[in-house]
């Protein structure tokens, strides 16, 4: 797992870093990569507004670890952001906040967000990952932050005020924090699972019958929302799993992608998740209801509720769900363990 | 000898000129003194006030804060030259201390009017402004331009509805009721983004050594004309309906030309 390698000849997009005027010295060395885009991929777009730079990234990573950006300095990103689970936290409603309550929403696993073009949140309440970090930044179960005062806080730091003026050009500010963070963020990107080496026809790239059986499965049944190479649409589905999303409390969060919308088209969808590392993201849903792989196939194949919004695709023939025999649930399971991206959840570029 | 004076006084004027990139020429030969939007808040007639009551469809109504963004400030001239503030955006507003955050203070304040800057010399005849903050601003809260800032007040950072801006917010309290009941009518959604259009009554001369002033009624009783607010008290995210009506309101009925200085 360790001796990944992307041959050059794989890679289709490359963001390099960028240089200011007094990078070009004697010390010039050559550009190193700061994503690497194997060819399964799409295109890697980079923000028009926050364009990656290596000060930049450098700065959002020591950010994302920081637990002083919480408002009592025990709570960074990483603590709900695993990289050995895949930046998830493996809580259904996670307490790991600074007021200890359980916060409304499974913490999403942070993968391949380069791509994550329509929407963050369960329920896409964000539309890009920098407007998106201010909310756990500020949330009152979450890191709780005062914005004001963690200027002062990461002014006081040896480091930050000169790693924000070469990644920004300018002195510690608000806008600049969660643009590092997203920069950060976006270079996230898991692409090296086994499947992935299947696909490219690279060594390590090998299936057993049971898993090439679970992906027939899955190309039959599952790819069609979980799709292409990044294994999501980036939209928002109704899966069934409720058929009342009848909600009139303050945040509306029962309604799922309504709440944003206001469509009533939209009650009870939310994003669909990607299946990469799937194994190490559970519990699964938006309120990571359903604790294993297994419940989740359970749920598909007996459990699938009936409402207006329902997905078409679980209810086919007028027959909801997915039925599945106890073999092919086997199947799929091995075939989405495969999806395990190993060199991800130890690529030390990504951890603290 | 008074004559050279003369001439030297006006060769460094020529310099000082020169030293100056041809825009800034330009804009230099064409600015006038200063020019200010002035926004005055009323209750139909009566000044408005916070904490003072105010009697709207029968209910008494005591308010603590008024405030929204005033966006891309246009001024349109006689010849049909359009002077454009764009990415401006000034928070307008009269507050008792708000708590942001749960964690800090943001002080009262009073602010009514908006000075604009370099406003080239002319006879301009409508103004044009928006209620609220552009979707690319209100979608990506990193691009700060003008005084849009997390610290204000006017963020809904905390999944209300959305990471994204506050347009506008009109909260106190119905104290017709034994018991008060608090009222909160709010803006942000990108839908409830408005461009307001004023044609004055008169022109506003912008001239050299004049101060130009456009002073402009904000009347709060029509921000919810039409709208129960004993029904709803509050308007927000769950009343989108109720929204698009303020936000029309803004629009169509709030803001009417007072004078022109």
């Amino acid at each position: 797992m360790l001796n990944r390698i992307i041959k050059l000849g794989s890679i289709t997009g490359l963001a390099f870093l960028s240089f200011s005027c007094n990078d070009f010295d004697d010390n010039y060395q050559e550009p190193l990569p700061l994503v690497l885009v194997p060819d399964n991929f799409p295109e890697f777009v980079d923000s028009k507004t926050n364009p990656l730079t290596s000060d930049g990234v450098l700065l959002g990573k020591k950010l994302f670890f920081d637990k002083r950006l919480s408002g009592n300095n025990k709570v960074s990103c990483a603590t709900c952001h695993q990289q050995s689970l895949a930046f998830s936290d493996g809580f259904a409603l996670t307490k790991q906040g600074i007021s200890g309550n359980a916060l409304e929403r499974n913490s999403p696993a942070l993968i391949n967000l380069a791509w994550a073009n329509n929407g963050l949140f369960w329920d896409g309440g964000s539309t890009n990952l920098e407007s998106q970090a201010f909310a756990p930044l500020a949330h009152v179960d979450e890191m709780h932050q005062n914005l004001d005062e963690l200027l002062d806080e990461l002014k006081e730091d040896t480091d930050y005020p000169k790693m924000f003026q070469r990644a920004f050009g300018k002195t510690i500010n608000q806008a600049d924090i969660v643009k590092a963070i997203a920069q950060f963020e976006r270079t996230l990107i898991s692409s090296n699972s086994r499947y992935d080496k299947y696909v490219r026809g690279e060594s390590g790239g090998i299936l057993d019958q049971e898993e090439l059986e679970g992906l027939k499965l899955a190309e039959q049944f599952c790819f069609s929302c979980h799709a292409g190479s990044l294994m999501t649409d980036n939209l928002y589905h109704n899966n069934g799993i409720d058929n009342d999303f009848t909600d009139d409390s303050e945040l509306m969060m029962r309604r799922g992608r309504a709440r944003i919308t206001g469509s009533s088209e939209d009650l009870g969808k939310f994003r669909t998740p990607t299946l990469r590392n799937i194994e190490k993201t559970g519990p699964y849903m938006h309120d990571g209801r359903l604790g294993t792989l297994e419940a989740v196939l359970e749920h598909y194949s007996n459990s699938v509720l009936f409402s207006s919004t329902l997905d078409p695709l679980l209810r086919k023939n007028g027959n909801l769900g997915i039925p599945l025999s106890e073999t092919e649930k086997k199947q799929l399971i091995a075939f989405l363990k495969t999806l395990t991206d190993y060199a991800y959840i130890n690529d030390k570029r990504f951890s603290e | 000898m008074k004559n050279f004076k003369n001439i030297t006084l006006a060769l460094i004027a020529l310099t000082a000129l020169n030293s100056c990139s041809n825009d800034d020429v330009q804009a230099i030969a064409d600015v006038s003194g200063s020019t200010q939007i002035n926004f005055d808040s009323k209750v139909g007639t009566a000044d408005f006030a916070l904490n003072t009551p105010f009697t709207i469809s029968g209910q008494s109504y005591q308010f603590d804060h008024l405030r929204y963004w005033v966006s891309d400030v246009k001024l349109v001239s006689d010849k049909n030259v359009t002077y454009a503030l764009s990415n401006s955006f000034f928070l307008m507003e009269e507050t008792s201390d708000i708590l942001v955050q749960e964690t800090f203070t943001y002080k009262a304040n009073k602010r009514e009017a908006i000075d604009l800057k370099d406003v080239p010399s002319g006879s301009y005849t409508k103004v044009i402004f928006s209620i609220g903050v552009d979707a690319t601003h209100n979608d990506n809260m990193s691009i700060q331009d003008g005084e849009l800032s997390q610290l204000n007040g006017m963020t809904n950072v905390s999944w209300m509805w959305h990471t994204s801006y506050i347009f506008s917010s009109l909260t106190g309290k119905n104290v017709t009721p034994d018991t008060p009941v608090a009222v909160s009518v709010e803006t942000g959604l990108n839908a409830n983004y408005r461009t307001v259009e004023i044609t004055l009554p008169t022109a506003l001369i912008v001239s050299a050594g004049k101060t130009a002033k456009l002073n402009l009624n904000v009347d709060v009783e029509k921000i919810i004309k039409d709208i129960d607010l004993v029904a709803k008290p509050k308007i927000s995210a769950s009343t989108p309906e109720l929204m698009t009506k303020v936000a029309d309101n803004y629009k169509n009925n709030v803001f009417t030309v007072k004078s022109v200085e």
